[in-house]
């Protein structure tokens, strides 16, 4: 009896020690925050040419460092995204941050959009860059802001 | 005259073409910047696999993004200065993270013997330890009949 709970103790306190670092469920964080840096606030209503302020939060749970790269695309509501396929619009921003494992970064975000639209689709794509092809890739996060963009009065 | 506009002429087409150069300098070197800034986070990664602390590397690396995405020369010459300095570091990071690593695995491999030795100790000894403690414990008693 005595023998069979020094083992038990002793292989689960082993396997903890091993195991500890062992990532079950790698994943990567991305999120839009308001201009104060809560989930909120987002602005909806815009002029052509008025600057708005953002904040993107990243963060990496993958077991590793992770080099990150965030497109921002202004699409509209016919145009696809999801986590396999990236937004097929042109980038408007980039932003970029390097994080080990269990790190976050908060990143400030100033724009302005040029041109006037209803129902735009301001959407934050998450690409990490792929050390085996050499180049960033989709990872398959992103984030999105509907906004109405109106002209400047005449 | 005549010399005097070839001169002239000389002149503008020689600072037109060192502008253009200048320009075409600083988006080579962002380039260069980028690739050894690609370098030395593939570098940094390969420390930390081994078990290298490179925290501090990457808020130089973070760092030097920041300069990179200032841009102009001053910035990226910045940008460089730390990339090459995370580059010089890296190699001592893991080789730090290859020791650390060896340690640890000779502390599980210390307490898997120990707990090994315990159980055969326990095996062995311990039902006649036990008994002569239980013996022991009982030694005052009185069997009443």
């Amino acid at each position: 009896m005595v023998l069979a709970i020094v083992v038990v103790v002793g292989v689960f306190a082993v396997s903890q020690s091993v195991f500890a670092n062992r990532v079950v469920e790698p994943f990567s964080e991305l999120a839009v925050l308001g201009e104060k840096m809560k989930i909120g606030d987002y602005p909806k209503e815009l002029v052509v040419g008025q600057p708005f302020s953002l904040y993107l939060y990243l963060g990496n749970h993958e077991g590793h460092v992770m080099y990150y790269r965030v497109l921002v695309k202004l699409g509209d509501r016919d145009m696809n995204v999801s986590d396999v396929q990236p937004l097929d619009a042109p980038v408007l921003a980039s932003f970029e941050a390097m994080l080990g494992h269990g790190g976050n970064q908060t990143i400030p975000v100033s724009m302005n959009l040029a041109e006037p639209g209803l129902n735009r689709r301001l959407v934050f794509e998450l690409h990490a860059y792929d050390t085996e092809a050499n180049v960033f890739v989709y990872h398959g996060r992103w984030c999105q802001l509907w906004l109405n963009v109106t002209s400047p009065p005449s | 005259m005549r010399a005097a506009l070839k001169l002239a002429l000389l002149v503008i087409v020689l600072s037109v073409a060192s502008t253009g150069q200048s320009v075409v300098y600083s988006q080579s070197q962002e380039d260069d910047v980028r690739n050894s800034l690609v370098e030395a986070f593939e570098a940094v990664r390969e420390a930390e696999s081994v078990g290298g602390e490179v925290s501090g590397l990457l808020e130089d690396l973070n760092e030097a993004l920041r300069l990179i995405e200032a841009g102009g020369e001053g910035n990226l010459a910045g940008a460089e200065e730390k990339i090459e300095s995370v580059l010089a570091v890296v190699p001592v990071v893991r080789s730090q993270g290859i020791v650390s690593t060896r340690n640890q695995q000779i502390v599980i491999g210390v307490v898997l013997g120990l707990v090994a030795v315990s159980a055969v100790v326990v095996w062995r000894l311990g039902p006649r330890f036990f008994w002569s403690l239980w013996l022991r414990s009982k030694s005052g008693w009185r069997v009443m009949v």
